[in-house]
């Protein structure tokens, strides 16, 4: 793969995660806070130790 | 969630890392102290999908001996300083770094704490939002400074927070008071961007 390629996939990559940004932020608008919340901790507290 | 501008109400499950929050803004809360928490956290408050391992709070100046006062109650209150004697933070303070504060035992998560030293920090703290959250409170930057401030610095990460928090409040934010923020921090373009994503 060559580098101009690779910027190419880097950029995609970069797109695809602020649609799931935009994605996410709708859901968290539209639900309740204990249904986002209680899946966003599960990465949060992955990152904490007892 | 419900936000006013002025007050969000927030129902969310406590995560680890708001429990932290709350016990340490307590021992603000306790010396009667201004501060406001911002960055990165303010976007997982509410609701980004992302962990970290620092909080920032901006506090108000304080002289030596408040500075000594604050650093025994940190100390009481189980926290240890990572990157200075806890006795000697306010020369620290004073040159405009920050201490950051972690649970004796621990390093991460920590607070990166510092004294309001810039017009947007001073503006941070004067125009901070309420936070209502389990029946306690606490308080952080205004969004729209917030936005601004996460594209100026510029990060891919800090783009995405800044997305998210648009995103979230799109109806109730204040495009003006955005657009001012953007224009002091010369993040016109990113804002262009920010609002075309």
């Amino acid at each position: 793969m060559s580098l101009k390629e690779l910027e190419e996939k880097k950029e995609k990559n970069k797109k695809a995660r602020r649609e799931f940004v935009k994605y996410w932020a709708e859901y968290v608008k539209n639900h309740d806070d204990k249904k986002w919340s209680r899946q966003q901790n599960i990465v949060i507290n992955s990152q904490i130790s007892e | 969630m419900r936000f006013d501008g002025e007050k969000l109400e927030l129902a969310r499950e406590l995560s680890k890392l708001d429990e932290f929050v709350l016990e340490f803004v307590n021992i603000l809360e306790e010396l009667d102290l201004e501060y406001v928490i911002v960055s990165g956290y303010v976007a997982i408050l509410t609701g980004r999908s992302r962990g970290t391992e620092d909080v920032d709070v901006i506090i108000e100046e304080l002289d030596e001996k408040m500075t000594r006062e604050f650093a025994k109650k940190i100390k009481d209150g189980g926290y240890w300083c990572i990157n200075s004697e806890i006795s000697n933070i306010y020369g620290m303070l004073k040159d405009d770094l920050a201490v950051r504060f972690a649970e004796e035992d621990r390093v991460i998560p920590n607070f990166e704490v510092r004294f309001a030293s810039d017009k947007f920090e001073r503006s941070a703290i004067e125009n901070k939002v309420r936070v209502d959250l389990e029946q306690k409170i606490l308080y952080i930057s205004p969004i729209e400074l917030q936005i601004a401030y996460k594209l100026y610095l510029g990060s891919e990460k800090d783009f995405e927070d800044a997305l998210h928090l648009y995103k979230l409040f799109a109806e109730e934010l204040d495009k003006e008071k955005l657009k001012e923020y953007s224009k002091q921090l010369e993040v016109e373009d990113s804002l262009d961007e920010l609002e075309g994503t």
